[in-house]
């Protein structure tokens, strides 16, 4: 029965699932509502407000002068040439309008057909029409004589001048060839083409990435075409089997397909698939725009706690670096603004009060002098020179402060109550309200160079503090920022091991323009390498200084331009970072005017101040007892040969004499004329 | 009336002995025609004297010209050339 029978077709089946209740988007271009702020940007704020009236005001006077000068040079004779063409072209057009000339293919027509009907109404229509055109017309002319009669009348030179300003521009308007007028426009705002799908298809169709006639080989997009910031951008499915490498290699070919320059294409993995990744096409070579001048600048306090400016990545975006736990490498060729970029977040370290600096040049360049203002040590190349007598005695002395430093703050940490420090670990508060736990930044520049010193157990030793540094410092609050030109190759053996050891153990690595592909891979590392980022691919003329890469900082690795801050802008923020230390009275070590080299032991000063009065020769031993007796803090464990090794090795020349005190033996000493007389030489020395 | 002046300008130009004045005195005739021919295609047809139809002898009856098929009218020679010339030409 038909009940029976609507059971077989039961309707009340769930034919469609439910839907969600939340809908579902089909492209999704924003996550919120975007508020478009009530005042723009370029009216809010007194400064702004200024930026754009100047701005305006320098467009406006810009006009006002091209166009000024050119008013009776340019524009009056041509407008007067083309007024006379443009008065004929009135002309013709009037007597075109009034003789119905528009009629005449018509009439023709009619008549080649033999339509004498349709040629006679044409002709009739054309009569009346002609008629009253010319009436007009007539009128027209009677009214243009009447003004010119009364000008010739009253016969004043403003009349006719305000005729011709009224007439002249209108006939000229009308007489000049439609594709050049006589004013052209001062600004001239940019044009942009934007990339569309055919452009890009065609790109990477001919860069072989895919196949269009073939359906398996076919390039697809993952989302619209969208503009970003100055540029568009696209995600581009390749055809199954190509990777995002092959993408990487043909660059080139898919920057010649979209008709732009290599640098303005990037391509950035996505991590949904590998034959997924977003193409982004920018609409002027981004790398070769300078960043500008540093924001330091301003010489306004920084917090080492924020992130640092860096410079611009290659969407005009700013790129920070949190300079707080890390190390840092910054590798490069020599003049690629290596120094320039370390110095750059050395300042914004030196702005900030609460940081202890150290810096060690291993070049002695002028660069890093000017921190002598607010560094608390400073040392200058390897060798003795004018600005650090002892530079590799000085150096060993400052790290073993920075570790002295950093067993002391996780010591002071672990004693702090849980109220204070609830992790353990080092915060803000902490470090500006106690000064055994400031932040410390230790810069090494050129640190190759105290890796290859002539005596191997200095660089053991070295290699063995920095190791010890970057081991257990970013967590101590000691920063480390390295740069170097020879990131591989240095040293021999264990020195080796340990210095590739130090600089490998770098968090974040910053490289510009490499010489080869190895320097490039020692600087990054292998990983970066296989990203796709070859330091030794960035381009190389003279616009492009200060362009690198970013790896390690944060996930995406973005191509930087860094800001600008020359040796001059250096010495006027640490003129302000030496003022803002004063007033915290954070000042300390060197820029405080501690005089490091008492901190040091000056061998030859104390050796020629344990010699008795009148004594004219000393022997080793005695020499070493004496020392130990009258400085046991420097020289507790001295032995006749070390000392012998050490005052010979500052060039005293020691000579054999009979020792008193040991039975008038004969034995190896050193007078004291001697030492006098290098102890000359070195004020005379330090005096050029 | 016209030719009448264009043809007497030749003779006079003729009697000048000069040639160009009488070779454009002479190109001068034609010319008008093709003008008048352009401007006014048509003539009166010879058959009813643009009249277009005709009047049986007692005024009664009217008959369509067959010639001018009513209009009246008739292309003028000039205009047949040349609207052959442009029908070859096109």
């Amino acid at each position: 029965m038909s009940s029976e029978v609507a059971h077989d077709t039961h309707y009340e089946a769930v034919l469609d699932e439910e839907p969600s209740r939340k809908p579902v988007y089909v492209d999704v271009v924003a996550r919120q509502h975007e508020l478009r702020p009530i005042i723009p940007a370029s009216v809010r704020g007194w400064s702004n407000i200024k930026g754009t009236l100047r701005r305006f005001v320098g467009l406006n006077l810009h006009r006002a002068g091209y166009h000024g000068w050119r008013l009776p040079l340019v524009y009056v004779p041509l407008a007067c040439m083309w007024a006379i063409v443009g008065l004929f072209k009135i002309a013709g057009k009037q007597i075109y309008w009034w003789w119905l000339l528009e009629q005449h293919g018509l009439r023709q027509h009619t008549a080649t057909q033999n339509d004498y009907f349709g040629w006679s109404k044409l002709h009739k229509e054309a009569k009346t029409t002609r008629l009253t055109r010319g009436i007009w017309l007539g009128l027209e002319l009677g009214a243009v004589l009447a003004v010119v009669v009364t000008l010739l009348v009253l016969d004043l030179w403003w009349a006719w001048a305000l005729f011709a300003a009224a007439t002249v521009p209108l006939l000229a308007h009308h007489g000049r060839p439609a594709d050049r007028p006589i004013v052209n426009p001062a600004v001239v705002t940019p044009r942009f083409r934007t990339i569309n799908a055919d452009v890009v298809l065609r790109a990477y169709y001919a860069a072989g990435l895919g196949k269009p006639d073939k359906d398996d080989q076919r390039i697809g997009f993952g989302s619209r075409m969208e503009r970003d910031g100055d540029g568009g951008r696209v995600l581009v499915d390749l055809p199954y089997g190509k990777t995002f490498d092959d993408a990487v290699k043909a660059r080139g070919a898919i920057a010649s397909g979209l008709d732009v320059s290599v640098n303005q294409v990037f391509l950035t993995r996505d991590k949904s698939s590998v034959r997924r990744h977003m193409l982004y096409v920018s609409d002027v070579d981004p790398l070769a725009i300078p960043a500008g001048r540093t924001p330091l600048l301003t010489c306004k306090t920084t917090d080492i706690w924020r992130p640092a400016p860096l410079g611009l990545d290659e969407r005009g975006r700013r790129v920070n670096v949190a300079l707080m736990w890390i190390a840092i490498l910054i590798g490069a060729q020599p003049r690629k603004g290596k120094t320039f970029t370390a110095r750059q977040l050395a300042l914004y370290a030196a702005l900030d009060p609460y940081v202890r600096i150290t810096i060690a040049d291993g070049k002695n360049s002028p660069d890093w002098k000017p921190f002598r203002l607010v560094a608390h040590r400073i040392i200058m190349g390897f060798v003795p020179n004018s600005f650090s007598p002892d530079p590799v005695e000085e150096l060993l002395l400052a790290l073993r402060e920075i570790k002295r430093h950093i067993e002391t703050v996780n010591d002071f940490l672990s004693k702090l109550p849980i109220t204070e420090c609830p992790e353990g670990k080092l915060t803000r508060e902490l470090s500006r309200k106690y000064p055994q736990l400031r932040v410390w930044l230790l810069v090494m520049e050129e640190f190759h160079y105290y890796f290859e010193l002539d005596n191997q157990d200095t660089n053991k030793e070295i290699a063995a503090l920095l190791s010890y540094i970057m081991a257990t410092g970013p967590s101590a609050g000691v920063i480390l920022l390295s740069a170097t030109q020879k990131p591989a190759g240095v040293g021999a053996g264990d020195v080796q091991r340990l210095f590739n050891r130090y600089r490998d153990n770098h968090s974040v690595r910053f490289a510009l323009r490499c010489g080869s592909r190895d320097v490039s891979i020692a600087v990054l590392g292998g990983d970066a390498y296989q990203e796709g980022f070859d330091a030794s691919a960035l381009p190389n003329d003279e616009e492009y200084r200060g362009v690198g890469y970013l790896y390690g900082a944060a996930d995406q690795t973005p191509t930087v331009r860094t800001f600008l801050a020359t040796g001059e802008d250096a010495q006027k923020i640490l003129l302000a970072a030496r003022h803002h230390r004063e007033q915290a009275q954070t000042l300390t070590g060197a820029a405080a005017g501690e005089d490091v080299s008492r901190d040091l032991r000056d061998v030859l000063r104390d050796v020629d101040s344990v010699f008795y009065a009148g004594e004219a020769w000393i022997s080793w031993p005695q020499l070493a007892q004496r020392l130990a007796t009258q400085y046991p803090e420097h020289y507790a464990d001295l032995t006749a040969d070390a000392i012998s090794a050490q005052v010979r090795s500052l060039g005293v020349a020691a000579k054999k004499g009979r020792d008193r005190y040991d039975d008038n033996r004969s034995v190896q000493g050193v007078p004291q004329v001697h030492v006098a007389e290098t102890l000359r030489l070195r004020e005379l020395e330090a005096k050029r | 009336m016209g030719y009448l002046i264009a043809y007497s300008t030749v003779a006079v130009a003729w009697a000048a002995h000069t040639w160009w004045l009488s070779a454009a005195a002479a190109l001068a005739g034609p010319a008008m025609y093709a003008g008048s021919c352009w401007w006014f295609p048509f003539a009166n047809c010879w058959c009813c004297k643009g009249a277009g139809r005709h009047r049986r002898k007692d005024g009664k009856v009217l008959r369509d010209c067959r010639i001018c098929k009513g209009t009246g009218k008739r292309l003028r020679i000039g205009r047949r050339i040349w609207n052959r010339y442009k029908k070859a030409r096109g």
